[in-house]
């Protein structure tokens, strides 16, 4: 079934085109990322989808309805790129005011998904008393207790160091197979796409338009051995290579033969 | 904190006591601590009447000037365009002297109660206002985003996410205004008033009664101080989460 549906998409601010003539269908289950240079209108489009602006032309659908009733019937979930969480309350109250709004019945407990994040012990401690992906995984657990079938996260690894950042990958792709969602994973990270993703949609710069889609056919969850596999490197290669195509290769000759 | 105000407490007589033996000063100019505080045991009762006079007027003031102070915030928050209407008139209304005011109200009003109130309202009103509706614009952009995509209502947001953000901005208003109040009605009575501490100073002046005009001081002072403790007491019991970051 189709999750997610954008035909002919376009945003202008002004006389600026942000995102232009976007065509993509993403099925119920899958994983996409959206990936491209900075400023080039990824994270435009992901606020589109997730209703917080309205495209100036196409059409946009989810679940065959508009994002903003996907909203008013609890069916998606957003991370932000800056962790969504209000210092007053605990990683649990933080948790908690999600299904304070939204009231929805099939929702998971905030406690047990917390603890299946691994912060057991840290449910009773304020966000400045988390560490910057302690912090990240309280901010995604926020955005899908109500279980939305929809989750769209904004570059949500950008501020956290390589180490914790694969941590946190290996950990989503665990999490999304036990609890299967659409998701749509916008990011700057080649690897991280590669890594995440049923397929890789790599967008030109400003506007924001599709410039190629690579589909990545490992079976999921992928552990992190997975990222010395050659194969695997073999599509972030060709993912980059696709990448370079957008962003130039900064005059650089391809250096094929060692040294 | 505590050990800053025990050493105030102790410094303050030793100075006073000290002024007076530099200064040679006689005692019906300034009269030395144990004159004080004897006037001070021996009327209690007429101080009492005084102080409470003074914190009643302060109090129904301060309870008014905060009722729409908070309601005008909100106004502001939700209706962008009134606060450009009525910044006018605010800026004329804070700028006027408050003892021009105040005479115009006597005129009109008289011997009640109600100048004094109005008083302490006009000049604790702004520095509440200003401060809560800093507060409440001070949330995160990212926190509304995310109350939009939860679909939340303009009610939830306010209770949950602005109203929780512009308490600290709230809590430092009391700071400033609380203590201010009981200021604006002291001078409001010392302006026109048949009670209070204001009245009572007008009164202990022109008896050239020296002890009682330090005595008063003494009250205000306690006060003052009291007040200022209260208000950080309740601060640290409301934002624990504020305290666990040191």
């Amino acid at each position: 079934m189709t999750a997610l549906s954008l035909v002919s998409v376009s945003k202008r601010f002004d006389q600026v085109v942000a995102v232009e003539n976007i065509d993509l269908e993403v099925k119920e289950g899958e994983f996409v990322s959206l990936i491209g240079p900075s400023g080039c209108g990824k994270t435009t489009l992901l606020r589109i989808l997730a209703g917080l602006e309205k495209q100036s032309s196409g059409e946009v659908k989810i679940f065959n309805t508009s994002p903003l009733r996907a909203l008013s019937n609890k069916d998606i979930g957003v991370v932000f790129q800056r962790p969504a969480l209000l210092p007053w309350r605990t990683a649990l109250g933080n948790v908690e005011l999600t299904l304070e709004i939204t009231k929805v019945d099939n929702s998971f407990s905030p406690s047990q998904l917390l603890t299946e994040f691994g912060l057991g012990e840290f449910l009773h401690h304020y966000p400045h008393q988390l560490s910057g992906g302690m912090q990240q995984r309280v901010n995604i657990a926020a955005a899908m207790v109500h279980n939305p079938k929809v989750l769209l996260l904004d570059e949500p690894f950008g501020a956290l160091d390589e180490m914790t950042r694969e941590d946190m990958c290996d950990w989503l792709s665990r999490i999304m197979v036990q609890t299967p969602k659409t998701v749509v994973f916008v990011t700057h990270s080649v690897d991280e796409a590669v890594f995440l993703s049923d397929r890789v949609i790599i967008l030109s710069s400003r506007p924001a338009r599709i410039h190629d889609i690579i589909a990545v056919p490992f079976k999921k969850p992928r552990g992190r051995l997975l990222r010395t596999n050659s194969q695997f490197l073999d599509y972030v290669g060709t993912a980059r290579e696709s990448l370079y195509q957008v962003i130039g290769t900064n005059g650089g000759k391809p250096c094929l033969e060692p040294i | 904190m505590s050990r800053a105000y025990i050493v105030m407490l102790i410094s303050i007589p030793i100075l006073w006591v000290g002024f007076i033996w530099v200064t040679q000063f006689p005692s019906f100019l300034v009269p030395p601590p144990d004159l004080v505080f004897k006037v001070l045991w021996e009327e209690r009762d007429i101080f009492l009447y005084h102080t409470m006079a003074t914190l009643g007027g302060a109090a129904v003031g301060y309870i008014i000037a905060n009722i729409i102070a908070i309601g005008t915030a909100v106004a502001f928050l939700y209706i962008p365009s009134l606060e450009g209407f009525t910044t006018p008139w605010m800026v004329v209304i804070k700028n006027i002297p408050f003892v021009v005011i105040a005479s115009i109200l006597v005129i009109i009003l008289g011997q009640t109660p109600l100048p004094k109130i109005i008083i302490v309202v006009l000049i604790t009103f702004f520095p509440i206002l200003a401060n809560v509706l800093k507060g409440l614009r001070s949330v995160d952009s990212v926190l509304l985003d995310r109350m939009k995509t939860l679909n939340a209502s303009k009610w939830q947001v306010f209770w949950k996410i602005r109203w929780p953000a512009a308490l600290p901005y709230y809590i430092a208003a009391h700071e400033i205004a609380l203590t201010t109040s009981v200021i604006g009605a002291i001078v409001a009575e010392w302006l026109f008033s048949r009670e209070g501490l204001g009245f009572l100073i007008l009164r202990s002046m022109s008896q050239y009664r020296a002890d009682k005009v330090y005595a008063i001081t003494i009250i205000a002072s306690v006060l003052a101080v009291g007040t200022y403790i209260i208000i950080k007491m309740v601060e640290k019991r409301i934002f624990k989460w504020r305290g666990e970051v040191q």
